[in-house]
């Protein structure tokens, strides 16, 4: 047998244990396996370690860092950035509404430049940041706090609500609605679907077109918004949320996906030839300084950029 | 030593001479320190002796970044995790609180957990958390995630065997874990 045929049956094995309703026949089948060659109790050996380790740490400790995923807390991100020497620029803008009886009522449009991030505290103490080239309506009012994104990207960190009237916290775009339970999450624009991604807790996505239909995404989820349906649910790692310390994470991206991440953030022309666009790019990227992301990409990977003016790019293969 | 180890031993040595101050300027550059970046950069090298392979000359640097990269991929999320245990136990009552010893051993057990788990499809990796840390039934994890109960089953099985891969791919690095 292959080590790796051997592995995985040390883990069906373990797997079939470790079930409901293992009976001692399994039980007994598997010791004689193990016995059968010091390989086979090497494999066991090493799935019993792993689950011992699984074991060793504290359960609501262990589902805090693995479960949740890592990361979340803006003072964690920070830390962890600082810890690997990301410089920091601070963007928080307070919110002029104040304190003032009219605070329930407000109407703000917001936007942002290319190339630009901004944080803003909302008049209920929830936290938006806006991506590049964003743009938000912000209407609050008695019965809802409603954000209406015209273009771009938001992560949105809604704050808990004091008093007792409730009022619900909302996205709107153009193919529905993103209604907050309480929650981190981030949505971001499309001309067909708009992206939501769901970090801590849950939201309920509810399409434009279909009246009374809803879907929750928990933390961890992302899903595309149509304005007839919820679609192509995927992982949401914190990584998505990235940019709002101006980085881009590339776990084994494609390039063509890379480029068009990098093109948001920048201004002009910026495009990816077909011929390069299958590679695939890892490594943590300046999204605050794209040059120098271009550059160390150009390093990483056999491609070479063709400059035809400062704001017209193409990653060409070398 | 057989010749080809030789061979292999100069070439590295090589690529050592030639580039390793500039790989560590590089790392140190985008990491912001020198220990950090002495560290990632040691790691390039010694992933390199292990591969065996030593790349062409013209595509030293471009290759010695792309080993970087990925190391430097893993080194953020173990540092998120890191960050993620620290300040679940600084929510406990001091007298809960683990020793350097014990948060050493459970940071390092994380990250390698983490690792594993890592790039599993994300019903795979809620079964087998929900299975250790919730202490779930199978049938209760199929009844969570919408599969079968032999589905679930399947998931453990595939989990455990990334442990296994992962394990096989350290010894193959010769990495630190």
């Amino acid at each position: 047998m292959s080590a790796a045929a051997v592995s995985r049956r040390a883990a069906q094995w373990m797997a079939r244990l470790w079930s409901d309703d293992a009976s001692e026949a399994d039980r007994q089948a598997c010791a004689r396996w193990r016995a059968a060659h010091p390989d086979h109790e090497r494999a066991w050996q090493q799935l019993q370690a792993f689950e011992g380790r699984l074991l060793s740490v504290p359960a609501d400790i262990a589902r805090h860092a693995l479960r949740e995923p890592a990361g979340q807390g803006r003072q964690k991100r920070r830390r962890v950035l600082q810890a690997l020497g990301v410089a920091f620029t601070a963007s928080g803008v307070a919110w002029v509404a104040g304190r003032s009886p009219a605070w329930q009522h407000v109407v703000a449009d917001m936007r942002t430049a290319t190339g630009e991030i901004r944080e803003l505290t909302l008049p209920d103490g929830s936290r938006v940041v806006l991506s590049s080239a964003t743009a938000i309506d912000v209407r609050f009012d008695a019965r809802e706090r409603r954000l209406v994104l015209r273009a771009g990207e938001i992560l949105v960190q809604t704050a808990p609500q004091a008093g007792v009237a409730h009022r619900p916290f909302r996205v709107q775009v153009e193919q529905g609605v993103v209604e907050a339970l309480g929650t981190r999450f981030a949505v971001r624009h499309g001309e067909t679907a708009t992206r939501v991604a769901v970090f801590e807790h849950a939201v309920e996505v509810r399409p434009a077109g279909l009246q009374g239909d809803r879907v929750r995404l928990q933390a961890g989820q992302g899903a595309d918004l149509r304005f007839d349906g919820v679609g192509d649910m995927a992982a949401a790692p914190p990584a998505l949320a990235a940019w709002r310390d101006g980085i881009l994470v590339a776990d084994g991206m494609r390039l063509d996906t890379f480029v068009a991440e990098l093109a948001r953030f920048r201004p002009g022309l910026l495009s990816c030839d077909e011929a390069v666009a299958h590679l695939r790019v890892s490594g943590i990227f300046s999204l605050r300084d794209t040059d120098r992301a271009l550059h160390n990409l150009a390093r990483a990977l056999p491609v070479r950029l063709a400059w035809r003016t400062r704001y017209w790019v193409v990653v060409r293969p070398a | 030593m057989p010749a080809a180890e030789v061979g292999l031993q100069e070439q590295v040595h090589a690529l050592y001479r030639d580039h390793h101050g500039w790989l560590r300027g590089w790392l140190r550059r985008r990491l912001g320190n020198a220990f950090d970046a002495a560290d990632v950069a040691h790691d390039t090298y010694v992933r390199i002796l292990r591969a065996g392979q030593v790349p062409e000359a013209h595509q030293s640097r471009q290759h010695l970044t792309q080993i970087a990269n990925g190391l430097l991929i893993d080194l953020y999320r173990r540092r998120q995790i890191e960050a993620t245990y620290l300040e679940a136990i600084a929510q406990l009552p001091p007298r809960l609180a683990p020793s350097e010893e014990a948060r050493a051993l459970a940071m390092e057990a994380l990250a390698e957990i983490d690792a594993i788990l890592h790039g599993l499809p994300p019903k795979v990796r809620a079964a087998l958390l929900m299975h250790k840390l919730d202490g779930m039934s199978y049938r209760d994890i199929a009844a969570r995630l919408g599969v079968s109960v032999s589905s679930v089953e399947k998931y453990m099985a595939s989990a455990l065997v990334a442990c296994c891969q992962w394990h096989g791919a350290q010894a193959a690095a010769g990495g630190r874990a």
